[in-house]
């Protein structure tokens, strides 16, 4: 072993070093990025004489998996709780003023007050206000529950053009890995950006990763359809404008197949998209479907029937509520979709539509006699007024398609919808605090584990100095020598 | 060799998320503070959420009846008082009259005792409250009794005038009217006179009272009808006597006839006196249940809001202990960031 030699080795591990500082300064740089994974180097000999930094990059395939899994989990809750928490303050939040059961109650009272002196006009014309203020918030209820599907819709379509779009940098990200695996090297930025790619597709659907050979990566969504394999699919998405009573949203395919909706027959049920379409086809649907319930039941409860003792009596007609198919009144507990919207007080016992708000003391608003209840037309009749307050409590047939049970009084089933919206509502909070706990708990271990830390770094960084240091002594040493041969010579 | 370091990002972090979790709790913390009331009702209620909204509207239902039965109460003091004055006025009537049968019956005395005493009825029996007539039962619009003077007395007093004429063969001021006996007159008081205040009659010609009498709420489960109307048939008696003495004082009726006629009236007005009473034992019930139902809904509105405060109230001392804590919890966080901010080997090197 001559000078000579000692000069190569020296030269050797300034390479070596200048590598490993290199590293070290990237780490550095990556410490404030969320998404870097920590480079590891390792000096390790290569052959007799010199060594090699040896660089890898920290990974725990299993923190990782739980990561994107609690992610898409937290994704489907927060899209169903931002959904409900949305209807709730629709409702008028902590203190329900627009919530049906609340507008019924206001009714009630109103009609206690005329009943209490049914001889005066304004009490009665509070009551139809009542009424009237009634019929429009459930009127509007159900446009604004329409506005939140089409913007649930909306919300897909926006998402599903955002997945496609990250499958495609996912693409790009996994072809630059895939190449330079190939050719025996590897390209840590550009798995950092696949690997952050991953994440975000799973908080828009659920996605498990296979990998293969090549360091190649597979994305199965939840259900089992291919996301991703060597070339990303096509989910498609086409969105529905205008949401009316009857719309059914389309569903999202892959490569043609539906992965959401009756057509599917494994759904995906993780990620933000299967919350929104959960939303736009059960949760607010549902809530729909009560409205228009209430809105028919209203109708039935406020109808007049034949008071004139003829058997048979004339069938019931309409009396302070109705609607497009007035003055008949909608058969017994059966949904009539859409009715919410036309639902309204009746125009001939409102004073503001000019009609005669007495009516509503003495029956035959429909303008049939048979149907009045007052036959002396005394203005001190409370009777009519006491039997409507009664039969808001008194049971009537609803339609067990709304999801709430099919007996019921109108109260108690504005009561059930709230009470099933918010045991929802209530629910999904819950777990959305929950899940969002975990999340950030598996994601803060994930960078916990393979973030670089700058301390670590630092003095990394100060190892380096003394052995290029050295070296670079080394070769001053070895050059003295060499000068000092040469000037013998 | 990696197991003793943590990621730096993860650790600055870590500070960043906690203090969040702590403000948003602290938020939540002071908006119970404020309200008394959970934060997010629904979300804390979940399936009992309609519960609380129910009990709000209970109580506000209670206080509304609460306030009916107030106006109630004025309401049956008003025919209570009437009721008293038109038993006075009767009770005046029969001294007056007790003293005057049995000596010579002066026309105009006998006149003038009816007139005092339709008067009182016509006063006291249109009383009203709220500008509703109270003796008119459901027909609240309508007088209870006619006035004693215009078209309606006219009328009635033609009807009388038709049922003398049918009886007797003769007109009141015919001069065969002296002659009428005092059997003969008692006849006729018994039966065509009396027929004219029967039912149908009564509200044809005296009274536009109704047979139904108001009906109104006095507790979440109760419903009374007003008892009292002026178709009971106290009213219908006392009418009756002054309306006898009116008609006969003037006719050429003998004094006799008109000694019969003044019996009558004062065996009338004594059952009158008695049914009179009867109705007012009868509104008196009803005044009894109404008290009786104010003080239990008070009870109930207690109960009621007890169970709404148990519901979605909240212990203003936990909570205000929480807050402080909460307050502790973050200023400690804040303290050690700004430490742990501070820890690095960079300022060392």
């Amino acid at each position: 072993m001559g000078l000579t030699d000692a000069l190569r080795t020296s030269t050797n591990s300034l390479s070596t070093y200048s590598n490993v500082l290199s590293t070290v300064s990237r780490n550095i740089t990556g410490v404030n990025n969320a998404d870097y994974s920590r480079r590891n180097v390792e000096i390790g000999s290569d052959s007799l004489y010199s060594t090699k930094a040896l660089v890898t990059r920290e990974v725990n395939i299993s923190v990782f998996k739980a990561s994107i899994d609690a992610s898409s989990k937290l994704a489907t809750t927060q899209a169903m709780a931002d959904g409900l928490n949305q209807i709730a303050t629709l409702q008028g939040g902590d203190n329900f003023i627009f919530a049906p059961t609340t507008m019924l109650q206001t009714l009630r009272q109103s009609l206690e007050l005329a009943a209490a002196d049914p001889s005066s006009e304004m009490a009665l014309s509070l009551s139809v206000g009542n009424a009237r203020e009634f019929a429009s918030a459930i009127n509007t209820s159900y446009q604004q529950l329409l506005n939140e599907r089409q913007n649930a819709d909306a919300s897909i379509a926006s998402n599903v053009t955002k997945l496609n779009e990250l499958l495609d940098r996912f693409n790009e990200a996994n072809s630059k890995v895939v190449i330079a695996a190939q050719s025996g090297g590897n390209d840590f930025t550009s798995e950092d950006t696949r690997d952050a790619l991953v994440s975000q597709i799973s908080e828009l659907v659920g996605v498990s990763v296979l990998r293969r050979d090549n360091n190649d990566m597979m994305l199965v969504a939840s259900n089992g359809a291919v996301l991703f394999d060597r070339q990303p699919r096509a989910v498609n998405f086409e969105q529905t404008r205008i949401y009316g009573a009857n719309t059914t949203g389309n569903a999202i395919t892959i490569d043609g197949v539906p992965i959401t909706g009756d057509g599917a027959g494994f759904p995906v049920t993780t990620g933000a998209l299967a919350g929104q379409v959960s939303l736009r086809d059960k949760v607010i649907v549902d809530q729909l479907k009560q409205l228009d319930e209430i809105a028919r039941g209203a109708i039935e409860v406020f109808a007049e029937t034949d008071q004139s003792g003829n058997i048979p009596g004339k069938s019931p007609m309409a009396g302070l509520f109705t609607w497009n198919g007035g003055p008949a009144v909608p058969a017994s507990g059966s949904l009539v979709s859409g009715i919410a919207m036309s639902f309204r007080v009746n125009e001939l016992v409102d004073p503001q539509a000019g009609g005669d708000a007495k009516l509503l003391r003495d029956g035959g608003i429909n303008g049939d006699a048979d149907y009045v209840a007052n036959s002396t037309g005394g203005p001190g009749f409370s009777d009519r007024l006491f039997e409507l307050i009664a039969n808001m409590d008194g049971n009537i047939q609803f339609d067990a398609a709304a999801g709430l049970g099919s007996s019921y009084s109108l109260t108690g089933f504005a009561d059930a919808s709230l009470d099933s919206l918010h045991t929802l509502r209530s629910e999904m909070n819950d777990r959305a605090t929950y899940q969002g706990d975990l999340a950030t708990h598996v994601r803060q271990t994930l960078r916990e584990q393979t973030g670089p830390n700058l301390d670590f770094e630092m003095s990394a960084l100060l190892q380096v100095e003394r052995a290029y240091q050295a070296s670079a002594k080394v070769m001053s040493a070895v050059d003295s020598l060499l000068g000092r041969l040469l000037d013998a010579v | 060799m990696k197991l003793d370091f943590v990621g730096t990002y993860a650790f600055n972090r870590s500070l960043q998320v906690n203090s969040a979790g702590l403000q948003r709790e602290l938020s939540k913390v002071q908006t119970e503070l404020a309200t008394g009331r959970v934060a997010d009702i629904g979300s804390a209620l979940g399936y009992q959420t309609s519960r609380s909204v129910n009990l709000e509207a209970q109580i506000d239902l209670f206080d509304q009846i609460k306030s009916f039965n107030g106006v109630l109460t004025n309401r049956l003091t008003t025919m209570q008082d009437a009721m008293n004055s038109i038993v006075d006025g009767a009770n005046g009537f029969m001294g007056e009259m007790g003293a005057a049968i049995g000596g010579h019956m002066d026309r105009s005395v006998l006149q003038g005792f009816g007139d005092k005493l339709l008067g009182t009825v016509t006063q006291f029996a249109n009383a009203t409250f709220n500008g509703e007539y109270v003796f008119s039962g459901v027909n609240t619009d309508v007088k209870a009794v006619i006035d004693f003077q215009g078209a309606d007395w006219d009328a009635a007093k033609q009807e009388i005038e038709d049922a003398f004429q049918a009886h007797f063969g003769f007109a009141s001021s015919d001069a065969q009217a002296a002659t009428i006996t005092k059997t003969d007159m008692e006849t006729f008081i018994d039966g065509p006179y009396a027929d004219l205040f029967n039912d149908t009659n009564w509200n044809q010609m005296w009274s536009g009272a109704s047979d139904r009498g108001v009906r109104s709420r006095i507790s979440s489960r109760e419903i009374v009808e007003n008892p009292v109307t002026a178709n009971d048939a106290g009213f219908r008696k006392v009418v009756s006597a002054g309306v006898l003495l009116q008609f006969m004082a003037g006719t050429s009726a003998g004094g006799n006839a008109l000694n019969a006629a003044a019996e009558s009236a004062m065996t009338q007005s004594a059952n009158g006196l008695n049914d009179l009473a009867n109705s007012q034992g009868r509104l008196g019930v009803i005044e009894q249940r109404v008290s009786d139902a104010q003080d239990r809904i008070a009870i109930q509105k207690n109960l009621l809001n007890e169970q709404l405060n148990s519901l979605i109230g909240v212990d203003q001392y936990e909570v205000a202990t929480r807050l402080n804590q909460l307050v502790i919890n973050l200023e400690a966080s804040y303290a050690a960031s700004s430490k742990i901010q501070s820890l690095s080997l960079m300022n060392y090197l």
